[in-house]
């Protein structure tokens, strides 16, 4: 790995043997317990020819070391985590993203909660460049899901700093640290796709970001609207949710089966089924702990509401628009609900050139 | 509030001291004064937490009061 090295590239010589690279980056504290790709000077540079954007540029800054993400050291992880360079793109849209204080890098990298940043791709650029977002989109299987997760990842650790033990405070973690990665199914959605109802350009593709706590699986086979979203919403209230204590910003990933039973009953976009969720997704004062109620969810929500009383109904966000939905997944009576951080906001990057234009797939 | 020449103090559990250490230099106050407090703090009693917030308190106070960093 010592010849050719891009421009203002350390230089690192390892022996050939992939064993020896996996040691040292272990042992440097790169990685992520899985074995990598070699980052060698020919694959990060077939990794910058995928994107018009100079190998200096800085792309943001990542919490909590708040180091410069460049396109070179984002592409070196990239490489790492097994990326085609044809996915370096959206790797780059997620970085800027990450690097949007709304999404709150630094308190989802420090924290002790079990969350990480998940994202997923919306547009053509997911067809393209090889995403699931039918059968098991969350799970294994697809390079391109897992391997785009996981160069995100690497850059949090690498670049970030978000390093266990060190500056990743995580009591337990989750398994989605390693990789979250997903694409939107507009396919067989029954609703506009987030792009279109955003006004985005016809044509244009973009990541979106968030703070993830876990996955929770509904599985419902009704063919009732009204019964699906009263369990969506039961399923929803528990009072360890962190969205509850810091007026959150949870997902639902809907499958186009439950899309089209919502659809069905009259929920022709998920704006109606947002304002259902934020009605009846209300816990009681005194589900929550006496601590919680005194240090979380009164400092949270009587700036909003007023002085809460003992039968004050709690919401999970602010207002109905905070309960984000995606359409993903494939055949199949499931949604999955993510719970997050509570203090993160999700963040849309297009897919651009170095002019700011849409990339076309 | 350091970077804006206030006087600050980090209170931090021994737990979180590095990470403290490390944010304070990342954002550009490498010197912020800090008091390492015993980990854990969460889930002990209020009253006993309280007793401990007024031992502490003269110390917090004089960690306020020494040196602060040159605002960058």
């Amino acid at each position: 790995m010592s010849q050719g090295r891009p421009p203002e590239a350390p230089e690192v010589v390892v022996d050939d043997d992939p064993e020896a690279l996996f040691a040292l980056v272990m042992d440097r504290g790169w990685g992520d317990g899985l074995p990598v790709l070699p980052p060698t000077a020919e694959r990060v540079e077939a990794m910058l020819a995928a994107t018009d954007l100079g190998p200096d540029l800085v792309l943001g800054s990542i919490a909590p070391r708040n180091a410069q993400a460049t396109v070179l050291k984002v592409a070196v992880n990239a490489v790492l985590a097994g990326c085609r360079p044809e996915q370096f793109p959206v790797v780059i849209a997620a970085i800027r993203a990450i690097a949007d204080p709304r999404l709150n890098t630094n308190g989802i990298q420090t924290t002790t909660n079990p969350v990480t940043i998940a994202g997923f791709v919306s547009g053509p650029a997911a067809a393209t460049l090889g995403f699931n977002w039918g059968a098991n989109c969350l799970g294994q299987g697809n390079r391109a899901n897992a391997t785009v997760g996981r160069a995100i990842r690497l850059a949090m650790v690498n670049i970030g700093g978000g390093i266990p033990g060190d500056l990743d405070r995580a009591t337990m973690g989750q398994p989605g640290k390693y990789s979250f990665f997903f694409a939107e199914n507009e396919l067989d959605s029954p609703w506009p796709s987030l792009l279109e109802a955003a006004g985005a350009e016809p044509g244009s593709s973009a990541v979106t970001m968030f703070g993830a706590a876990g996955t929770l699986n509904l599985l419902e086979p009704t063919d009732s609207a009204e019964d699906l979203l009263e369990v969506m919403a039961a399923t929803m209230r528990f009072p360890t949710s962190n969205d509850y204590m810091y007026n959150g910003e949870p997902w639902l990933i809907i499958s186009p089966e439950h899309a089209q039973v919502l659809h069905r009953g009259g929920h022709v976009t998920p704006a109606t089924v947002q304002e259902y969720l934020w009605e009846h997704a209300r816990l009681p004062l005194g589900e929550f702990s006496a601590r919680v109620q005194e240090y979380r969810i009164r400092p949270t929500w009587e700036p909003l509401l007023g002085p809460l009383t003992a039968d004050a109904q709690i919401p999970i966000s602010e207002k109905p628009s905070g309960i984000r939905i995606v359409v993903a997944g494939g055949p199949g009576t499931h949604t999955t609900y993510v719970p997050t951080f509570g203090t993160n906001r999700a963040v849309t990057e297009p897919l651009v050139d170095s002019a700011g234009r849409p990339l076309r797939y | 509030m350091a970077k804006r020449g206030r006087p600050a103090v980090l209170i931090t559990t021994t737990v979180f001291a590095g990470l403290g250490t490390a944010v304070a230099a990342a954002n550009g106050v490498p010197e912020l004064p800090m008091l390492i407090v015993p980990h854990p703090l969460g889930v002990r009693p209020l009253a006993e937490l309280r007793a401990f917030a007024d031992e502490k308190a003269d110390e917090f106070a004089a960690r306020l009061a020494a040196g602060q960093p040159p605002p960058p």
